[in-house]
């Protein structure tokens, strides 16, 4: 009993978000456009959760987590579409071609260091968007649809869009999963190696664990959610193309992870609804004009909020948290030692 | 044709050049990835474009104006954006010049409207030298040799001025040239003012043969990011190096491969000289 | 100071959330109150006679129980990169509107009528989404205008963005009318599923090519022209692969040799090495599936290293834009040709054409261009398709411009019919060639002809 209470304590937060996520859709009614835009925030953000383990924790910045997510898109929509395979089952197919790639691709890669492997992560998406782009078999420019299936309805749900509360649910379910995967991975032994790589390479090296097959393991692991957040991507729009693998699409992933703070596995969440927040209510306030204004406005939001929450947006609430531990802390030496504001306390 | 090809590609490489020059300031030197780089080459263009349909004043005459313009906005996106997010990790300045750069696009489109935009009749527009079997363009021409000695001269202004060696050395270290006196903030400024005069001179030098667009500029940021990792980060002759690199192998890449892969060849000659020399053509 | 800006932060947040859930609120609001009003309206309102007889008071106030406004949507590239071409159409869109919705003195009954006439005079209002030039906003847009009781979809240029918005159609059984995109495929009843609710005004590019090459066969025998050899340079997406391989298909049929095919990314930053291309298989017509920015930066490598074809065919896109007609002026070349539904010189023999393009003209300053044309044709048509119908129900709509062909004096075929894949089988447009930096009707009706095709020898 004690445990669990524990366990709602620490993932309060979590858990407010999770009820959010169940309520704002029902509540909002049958309303098409909210429904769609919480869909958009739960797969950019996982895909960021996933971004967020190669660069939050390993420190390898990424800028090419596009080739990952277009792999998952097109492995759903090509099975989907040439062979009739279900979408799940070309999720998982998408799952493994993404990580076979991540695998072979960056044991070359990570010889690479700093913005010499951002580039590179770059490279690699580019030239997969120029080969998809040619490829007549995936449709090459015209790009590849999968069709409304109404006859199988409980496998090919998500393909459904006048309804939208079924596939919004099976992608909320899908990021709870991705959460709490990162969510512990952040405290396991693992997450603690990828830190010390971040930190250090050397040290990493010194306590006798070999960098590389670590950083590799944290792509792999990415790259693995990034294909499931481009399997919902095809699903969601029952189409895609060789646009997905480009640089815009890479940047939105370290955008939203950037904005709700880098390191952090609320960092993707709280970014991503930020992002499509101010995004969506730009465009509907200013929007359909030529003049861009929407974009304008968002732009000028966007660079303010950094400039006054560099560490992203879960920098305010660490402040908050660290700024109560501090006065609990002082408090409970008070009452130990007697002496007021001195101690161990101010220094950790 | 061939060989009207690499003349071709070697006159693009250095406008390329140009750009990377301007990026790698910021990035080597600051190690602040300028996302906005694009939209500065492009307000470039738009000032370039403004004074000539304003005053008739060719592009290559004002050059020295629209360089100067940039070099304002860039001094101004320094203390107004990337001065308050320093301390924070690189990526939060990225995040911050991204929304810059959304800012500085649809403000074009908002002024001058998504209508293309040409430059024409310019003094060395649509003009050719006739070389036995091949054309040299003039306006090409004119880039190529303008990129190279604007390059040049910012190669000197580094080595050469005291102000040039204080960038320099704040690149090395940042808290040292604190140390040393140097004033990093003013260094700061000067340098971001710099890599926008690049841009903005690389854009006057372009509008010739440029169609205008608030999005015409895209590839182009792309594309000195692979320059500047290729050249090294902060390494400027190598940056002129690796563009005149890429632009001859894009060109040729182009012509044997078939151009749609003209692209792909220079993102995939990356990673093969990466394999070989991990910092950088010129890096050690 | 630092807390004080955190505060901001948060008010700020919090202020955007509240928007969007304010701006979600009222979408909800609109249809509830909407719906039971749209069902009652027409029988209701239609015998009050007093009000009818007062024209002027209801063209001023917009009546509140009476005649429904009947809701229309569009999805356009207003930002982004096709934005040039957007904010056109959007002006376009908008004239048809005032021509329905206002009495103009023109010999057009939808012009001259208020309002649709079997509706009680109801009036039509559009609302527009902005596709940003992506075609999953495209999506996302679409469903939105969807949500709020639209009869009828219009938009979205590019031929990717159509069928993203046409795929959300579907699945509200709304119809959609596409004005511009050009892809076969939109139309060849077994790339997509969405035939049902879609119909496009455009010739598809397999029209257009058999047009190109009944030109040029033309061109061989009145002109003595002695074309052979045939290239194409088409850019590396929908709307260009469909070009090419249409190109490529029927060149033997029509006695053309197919000499060079050369695909290009859509971001390039110059077109020499793609010139040089086709320069090096010399043929004597290139074709080109182009954008404006891509078509000019050919233009120039191809007057930069001396090489004159004898004829450069446009599929539509770049050559109809306006802005093209000066590059050409400017490089002295009067070699461009290419599909257009609209020519300014075509004023003196189209009455409704001229009325059409004066009001456009004086809404952006230049004369309406093909695709311009063809999505305010989008518009007219809905209310075309809703007066023959008698009524606003998307199904009844749907049925009526499968049905029927519809009148159109703004068009040299004069009339719209769509087949059971959705595409208008009229072929709206017609061979343009830039003289002196003039849009002339050089083929192939001759009634319409303002010129003499000039073959570059």
């Amino acid at each position: 009993m004690v445990k669990i209470k524990n366990i709602f304590k620490e993932n309060l937060f979590a858990l407010i978000l999770l009820a959010l996520f169940i309520i704002v859709p029902l509540a909002v009614g049958k309303n098409a456009d909210i429904h769609n835009i919480i869909i958009y925030i739960l797969i950019y953000a996982m895909v960021g959760e996933g971004w967020n383990l190669i660069t939050g924790f390993a420190g390898q910045t990424s800028f090419g987590h596009a080739a990952y997510f277009g792999i998952g898109a097109y492995a759903v929509a090509v099975l989907g579409n040439k062979y009739d395979v279900v979408p799940w089952a070309g999720m998982l197919a998408g799952i493994l071609i993404a990580t076979t790639l991540a695998f072979l691709i960056n044991f070359q890669l990570f010889r690479l260091k700093g913005h010499y492997f951002a580039i590179a992560t770059l490279a690699v998406a580019e030239i997969l968007r120029t080969l998809f782009s040619v490829w007549t078999y995936v449709g090459s420019g015209d790009g590849i649809k999968i069709l409304f299936r109404p006859d199988n309805k409980v496998l090919w749900l998500a393909i459904d869009v006048r309804n939208r509360l079924p596939f919004l649910y099976i992608t909320l379910a899908l990021f709870v999963l991705v959460f709490i995967l990162c969510k512990s991975l952040e405290n396991s032994k693992m997450g603690f190696y990828w830190k010390a790589i971040r930190e250090s390479h050397e040290v990493a090296e010194s306590i006798g664990i070999n960098p590389q097959h670590y950083k590799v393991y944290a792509m792999m692991l990415s790259a693995a959610i990034a294909a499931v957040g481009g399997g919902l991507y095809v699903q969601f729009f029952k189409y895609v193309d060789s646009v997905v693998f480009s640089l815009d699409v890479s940047m939105i992933f370290v955008l939203v992870t950037v904005l709700g703070g880098i390191g952090n596995v609320y960092g993707p969440i709280i970014g991503s609804i930020i992002y499509y927040t101010l995004d969506l209510s730009m465009r509907r306030l200013f929007g359909g004009t030529t003049s861009g204004i929407n974009l304008i406005i968002f732009g000028i939001l966007l660079v303010i909020v950094v400039v006054y929450q560099p560490r992203g947006i879960m920098g305010i609430f660490d402040d908050l948290v660290n700024r109560r531990r501090l006065a609990k802390e002082k408090a409970l030496q008070r009452l130990d030692t007697g002496t007021p504001g001195e101690g161990s306390g101010g220094k950790a | 044709m061939l060989s009207q090809v690499i003349i071709n590609g070697i006159m693009t490489g250095f406008v390329y050049a140009l750009v990377a020059v301007g990026l790698t300031l910021t990035w080597g030197v600051m190690d602040i990835i300028n996302f906005a780089h694009g939209e500065f080459l492009l307000w470039g263009m738009y000032a370039a474009f403004g004074l000539w349909s304003l005053f008739s004043l060719d592009p290559i005459l004002s050059l020295p104006v629209s360089a100067a313009l940039i070099f304002i906005l860039g001094v101004f996106t320094y203390f107004v954006v990337v001065k308050r997010v320093l301390k924070a990790s690189g990526l939060t300045a990225l995040l911050a010049t991204f929304g810059l750069s959304m800012v500085l696009k649809n403000l074009a489109q908002m002024i001058f409207t998504a209508n293309y935009k040409n430059v024409t009749n310019t003094i060395f527009a649509s003009k050719t030298i006739k070389l036995g079997n091949f054309f040299i363009r003039q306006d090409y021409l004119a880039a190529a040799v303008g990129s190279l000695t604007l390059t040049l001269l910012v190669l000197t202004f580094i080595n050469k001025t005291k102000t040039g060696v204080a960038i320099k050395a704040t690149s090395m270290n940042r808290s040292t040239a604190q140390l040393m006196g140097i004033n990093t903030d003013r260094i700061f400024a000067i340098t971001f003012g710099l890599s926008g005069a690049c841009v903005g001179a690389a854009a006057a030098l372009m509008v010739p043969f440029t169609p205008i667009t608030p999005g015409s500029c895209t590839l182009y940021s792309v594309l000195a990011f692979v320059i500047v990792a290729l050249g090294g980060f902060g390494n400027i002759t190598g940056a002129l190096y690796a563009g005149l690199l890429v632009g001859v192998v894009e060109a040729m890449g182009g012509y044997f491969l078939g151009t749609s892969f003209k692209y792909a060849i220079i993102f995939l000659m990356y990673l093969i000289v990466m394999q070989i020399r991990p910092k950088g053509l010129f890096g050690w | 100071m630092k807390s004080k800006s955190k505060v901001g932060i948060i008010l700020l947040l919090i202020l955007a959330l509240l928007l969007v859930a304010c701006s979600g609120g009222k979408t909800t609001e609109k249809t509830e109150v909407e719906k039971p009003a749209a069902t009652d309206a027409t029988p209701a309102e239609k015998t009050d006679g007093a009000e009818k007889t007062d024209p002027a008071e209801e063209t001023e106030k917009e009546p509140a129980g009476e005649v429904e406004n009947v809701k229309l949507g569009a999805v356009l590239p207003l930002t982004g990169a096709t934005a040039t071409t957007g904010a056109n159409l959007k002006v376009a869109m908008e004239v048809a509107v005032d021509l329905i919705n206002n009495s103009h003195d023109l010999d057009w009954d939808i012009a001259k009528n208020e309002g649709i006439a079997a509706l009680n005079g109801a009036k039509i209002e559009l609302l527009f989404g902005d596709c940003q030039s992506d075609a999953t906003i495209a999506s996302t847009e679409a469903a939105n205008l969807l949500e709020k009781d639209i009869v009828g979809i219009a938009g979205a240029y590019a031929s990717g963005f159509s069928a993203a918005v046409a795929a959300q159609a579907l699945e509200y059984n709304i119809p959609m009318i596409c004005g511009s995109s050009s892809s076969a495929s939109l139309t060849d009843g077994k790339t997509y599923d969405f035939a049902s609710v879609f119909n496009r005004i455009a010739a598809n590019d397999e029209m257009e090519t058999k047009e190109f090459y009944l030109f040029l066969q033309h061109l061989n025998e009145k002109y003595n022209a002695g074309i052979k050899k045939v290239a194409i340079a088409y850019i590396n997406n929908a709307y260009g692969i469909h070009a090419d391989e249409m190109f490529a298909q029927y060149a033997p049929e029509y006695g053309f040799e197919v000499v060079a095919q050369v695909a290009y990314e859509p971001t390039i930053t110059a077109a020499d090495t793609e010139a040089a291309q086709i320069i090096n298989a010399n043929p004597d017509v290139v074709f080109q599936a182009s954008y404006i920015g891509d078509l000019t930066m050919f233009a120039q490598a191809y007057k930069a290293y001396d090489y004159a074809p004898k004829m450069i065919m446009c599929y539509c896109g770049g050559f109809q834009d306006a802005s093209f007609a000066e590059v050409a002026k400017g490089l002295g070349v009067n070699y461009y040709s290419g599909g257009q539904a609209s020519a300014e010189v075509l004023s003196d023999k189209m009455p409704v054409f001229k009325y059409v393009n004066e009001m456009y003209k004086t809404k952006t300053g230049l004369d309406i261009d093909g695709p311009a044309l063809e999505e305010f044709a989008s518009i007219i048509l809905f209310v075309q398709a809703m007066e023959i119908a008698g009524s606003s129900e998307p199904a009844d709509i749907i049925n009526a411009l499968r049905n029927n062909s519809f009148d159109a004096p703004y068009l040299t075929v004069g009339k719209i019919e769509f087949n059971e894949n959705g595409q208008n089988i009229e072929m709206a447009s017609f061979i343009t060639q830039l003289i002196d930096g003039v849009y002339q009707v050089v083929f192939p009706l001759d009634e319409y002809v303002t010129s003499e095709p000039i073959v570059n020898q």
